[in-house]
């Protein structure tokens, strides 16, 4: 009697039904075309960073407020600017990483390769959320600075 | 010829650990919209107080200030509306086992990426128009 309330239960449960599918499969074409945008973007940024270095160093240092970017070493800039380009990057990986195991996942009906899509687009999701986090934290810098 | 997904008789199943992944894409993309917004909020109070300390001098400042934090505003608020709603469509679906309110959920994820794809061309386009006219302006004086 347990047995078959339970399978009743399990009938009731969410399903993976066509109108997910198409959801899912068109979530993973526009997260596709975002992050190889993404890194194009980054690719573009790494040229810019070799030949500009230092044109970018001294803007840099002209437009941040804080004394400690004033007089900036390229090597420096440049270092910080390859770290943040592969930060970019990771993150945007993780969303085509999505879109390729989800996609691969709805062609296949593999539910490994679905729940492993989903778990890139959680990291991802964790990853913005620390990264706005600190903007919102900037902001609120932003508005002490202007307030005093 | 590009492939989409098979109408097969053997559904594609969500697990427990497919939930468990998606409750943790809610809850993410919940505090996500919820932070963006505050910092939106915090970002525009800014903008009024610089705004207000322009002279009457500054017209053009002023009105790209004012074009420039409106359109940041309306951007940024159907964007994180439209995950704020996804995630809690999500987040109720799985926890009633509502299909149907699910189904709303993954189709404002969707539409949120579908909203960030649309931004994504703008911004290429844009960026190629200013390579564009960079290099014109360059070879207008022999990039000296």
């Amino acid at each position: 009697m347990d047995s078959i309330t339970r399978d009743h239960l399990s009938n009731l449960d969410l399903q993976a039904d066509n109108e997910v599918k198409q959801q899912l499969f068109d979530a993973s074409k526009w997260t596709k075309f975002i992050s190889i945008s993404a890194f194009v973007a980054c690719a573009f940024l790494v040229l810019v960073a070799i030949m500009g270095g230092e044109v970018l160093a001294e803007m840099a240092g002209r437009m941040m407020p804080n004394e400690m970017f004033r007089g900036v070493k390229v090597g420096f800039f440049l270092g910080i600017l390859v770290f943040l380009i592969a930060v970019i990057t990771f993150v945007y990986y993780l969303l085509f990483n999505f879109s390729s195991k989800v996609k691969r996942a709805l062609l296949s009906e593999n539910t490994d390769l679905l729940n492993g899509g989903l778990r890139s687009l959680k990291i991802f999701f964790i990853i913005s959320g620390v990264f706005s986090i600190l903007t919102l934290l900037n902001s609120l810098y932003k508005l002490f600075l202007t307030n005093s | 010829m590009e492939q989409t997904p098979t109408n097969s008789i053997f559904e594609l199943e969500i697990n427990e650990e497919g939930k468990s992944q998606l409750r943790g894409i809610a809850q993410w993309g919940y505090v996500n919209a919820l932070v963006s917004i505050i910092s939106l909020g915090i970002s525009i109070v800014t903008s009024v107080m610089l705004v207000s300390r322009l002279g009457e001098n500054d017209t053009s400042l002023l009105a790209s200030t004012v074009i420039s934090t409106l359109l940041i505003v309306i951007v940024s608020l159907l964007l994180n509306l439209t995950l704020m709603a996804a995630a809690n469509n999500i987040k109720k679906g799985l926890a009633g086992s509502d299909q149907g309110t699910f189904n709303v959920g993954l189709g404002k994820l969707t539409t949120y990426f579908r909203i960030l794809g649309i931004l994504t061309i703008i911004g290429l386009v844009i960026l190629f128009l200013a390579i564009v006219i960079g290099l014109l302006a360059g070879a207008s004086q022999g990039f000296k």
